[in-house]
């Protein structure tokens, strides 16, 4: 049983610069998606966004759940400095990791079902079009992540996991940790 | 001559048209509402064209800078 991940050298395996790759295609895919809904806001009427009568977006809540979210990145890499030396000790990171990231999505349903209540819908206003395809967007790449995240999980606890497949899996849940901020500040604030 | 014709007739007026400046009349949304509007097409414009050179550009140095 490997308890150590191997050491790879300064060589980037395929596995992740494919990762990196896919990466700059979803930054774009999301870049097209906010570059719409900043025009979207810029042409309202009245210039007040979220237009008037239009329920407001829970910030201080989502605020909250950025920073789980963000734990949840920093978790993952102190997992990966751990894998460095001992699969075991970085197991209980990748545990908090996930389980972060799956809080995440739990509150993010929450807000959901709190604002369809409210009456904020795809087909309400440009605002909850907007709201619901970029935030819903982000929702199902972290539920995709946690996936993975969970997957590895057993490789890992038997040694078996290899460091490129890791790796890659850490490039992903990085950029979904990271894009969050962007997405908060741009459709929240 | 019949070449020179055409020429004379219709592609040195049409050459000499499109250099008559002129708001952008092939978007229909550009230039509509205030200036903040048009500010903010324009900045998306540029965010939208640089952001794969960028990101393309940024990943070679990044690569070169790696295994050099």
């Amino acid at each position: 049983m490997a308890d150590r991940a191997p050491d790879t050298g300064n060589r980037l395996p395929n596995s992740v610069l494919a990762m990196i790759i896919f990466v700059v295609a979803e930054i774009m895919f999301f870049a097209a998606l906010m570059s719409a809904h900043t025009i979207a806001r810029a042409t309202v009427m009245g210039g007040v966004w979220p237009p008037a009568g239009q329920p407001r977006l829970p910030v201080e809540r989502t605020a909250f759940n950025t920073a789980i979210l963000l734990l949840s990145g920093a978790l993952l890499f102190l997992s990966s400095r751990r894998a460095r030396t001992s699969y075991e000790k970085a197991r209980p990171y990748l545990a908090g990791a996930i389980a972060t990231g799956i809080a995440f999505v739990l509150l993010q349903g929450v807000e959901w079902v709190a604002l369809l209540r409210e009456g904020l819908t795809m087909t309400s206003s440009a605002h909850g079009a907007f709201f619901y395809l970029i935030v819903g967007a982000h929702a199902l790449h972290a539920v995709v992540a946690i996936a993975v995240l969970t997957a590895i999980y057993s490789p890992m606890r038997r040694g078996t996991l290899a460091p490129s497949t890791f790796a890659a899996t850490q490039v992903f849940w990085y950029f979904v940790v990271l894009l969050w901020p962007v997405i908060y500040l741009r459709v929240y604030l | 001559m019949r070449t020179l014709n055409l020429a004379a007739r219709f592609f040195i007026p049409l050459a000499g048209a499109s250099m008559i400046p002129a708001a952008a009349w092939a978007c229909p949304a550009c230039m509509v509402g205030d200036p903040k509007t048009a500010a903010t097409y324009f900045g998306m414009t540029v965010v939208m064209s640089s952001l794969p050179i960028l990101l393309v550009c940024g990943l070679g140095y990044w690569l070169w800078k790696r295994h050099s």
